[in-house]
């Protein structure tokens, strides 16, 4: 850099720079625009929108209120000019929903404040502006998901027409892996996670039964037989999900969609004539027990109370 | 001793340089099954960090693959996605 201006801290870190961006706060959501999805099985799912308004791409840092809970930033999306729907997850059923805050580059918002002090770009565009608050992290670190969320299945399910409800099969699927991380936070963390680990685990379940209406002898049916055979696959799509409590990050897992899908087949003979069958569907998931986008997670935290 | 103290209006604290952070270097946005590469000499020597977010919900008609993100000396490539997504590169 042969002009401009540049702050470091005594680690050489750059804190402000001519040649990059601060991150500032544009905007704090308090609580979700929209609960899109609020579902209590499967360990609890909530899809939450938060409307941003913002005048270039944000970047959310978000709040875990609950100890319990696994939460990740599954997307954000432009919803029109200078308006962003920034989409959270969470497990449990906790009312609780977390804060957002929205950073982004000094083009995003306009300070009210009268005076401050201003950092320019070469092409004339705020680097940093005093008058915003100013992005400062307290640590990050990038995480791992365990490479399967659920890796046994503990009872059976019903083989019939997806029979068994949501709040049985639910408890098959509940993820129980995550792998611990410690790192210092402050007593109101904020956390900006990108959720793109995702798994999906589902689980066969087949019955079949014989009915003969004649006689049987030495194992054959003499009369008209009938072989009827069930197959009901309950599946799980889950996401990338962080979790905290003192000083720990779990990196685990958030049940994110769920369905099931059946076959029924029916083959009857009498003299050797007749089949028959059915099927049915709760929604396929295009791949089978099968985890992906597991490399590192990016992790930064942040103090939320220095913005509130 | 020394450093750089900024104030908000109210007097209270808006930024230090006692503070950590890490500063914005580029934003921008990769479709699926696209690819990009860039070049930041200001990276020349700092730490850099990369994230990536995605645009839409996973489809149910195919995996929704993330980009690779690899960083080679100051250049920034990404590859391999097959979803649409977000490219922040942050440096310190």
């Amino acid at each position: 850099m042969s002009y401009g201006f540049i702050a470091t801290n005594n680690s050489n870190q750059v804190l402000i720079s001519s040649d990059t961006r601060n991150l500032h706060l544009i905007q704090k959501i308090s609580s979700p625009t929209e609960v899109t999805v609020s579902i209590d099985v499967y360990g609890g799912i909530r899809v939450l929108r938060y409307r941003a308004t913002c005048n270039v791409t944000p970047v959310p840092f978000f709040t875990m209120p609950s100890t319990s809970d696994f939460y990740g930033c599954t997307r954000v999306t432009s919803a029109g000019t200078g308006l962003w729907d920034i989409e959270i997850l969470k497990s449990g059923s906790a009312s609780a929903y977390p804060e957002v805050y929205v950073f982004a580059d000094p083009r995003g918002a306009t300070p009210t404040d009268a005076y401050g002090m201003k950092v320019f770009k070469d092409d004339g565009t705020a680097a940093f502006d005093s008058r915003l608050s100013p992005l400062a992290i307290t640590g990050g670190l990038n995480l791992t998901h365990p490479s399967n969320p659920k890796p046994t299945f503990p009872y059976g399910l019903n083989s019939q027409h997806c029979n068994s409800s949501a709040s049985d099969s639910s408890g098959v699927f509940i993820p129980t892996e995550y792998n611990t991380y410690s790192l210092s936070l402050p007593s109101k963390p904020m956390f900006y996670y990108p959720s793109l680990a995702q798994a999906e685990r589902e689980g066969t379940y087949t019955s079949s039964e014989e009915e003969c209406d004649g006689v049987w002898v030495k194992g054959n049916c003499v009369g008209a037989y009938r072989y009827y055979y069930w197959n009901s696959t309950y599946w799980c799509f889950y996401r990338g999900g962080i979790k905290r409590s003192t000083n720990t990050v779990y990196a685990g897992w958030m049940c994110a969609d769920y369905g099931c899908n059946w076959t029924y087949t029916r083959d009857s003979s009498f003299g050797g004539i007749g089949t028959g069958g059915d099927g049915g569907s709760g929604g396929y998931f295009p791949y089978s027990n099968e985890t992906i986008n597991l490399s590192a997670a990016t992790l930064i935290v942040g103090d939320a109370s220095r913005y509130d | 001793m020394y450093g750089l103290n900024t104030f908000k209006a109210n007097g209270s604290l808006s930024y230090s340089t006692d503070d950590v952070t890490w500063n914005q270097v580029d934003f921008f946005m990769v479709s699926g099954g696209g690819s990009a590469s860039y070049t930041y000499p200001i990276l020349s020597g700092r730490e850099v960090l990369t994230a990536q977010m995605l645009i839409n919900a996973p489809p149910f008609t195919r995996r929704a693959l993330a980009h690779t993100i690899t960083v080679s000396g100051t250049t920034v490539s990404v590859s391999g996605g097959s979803e649409d997504a977000y490219i922040l590169v942050l440096m310190r």
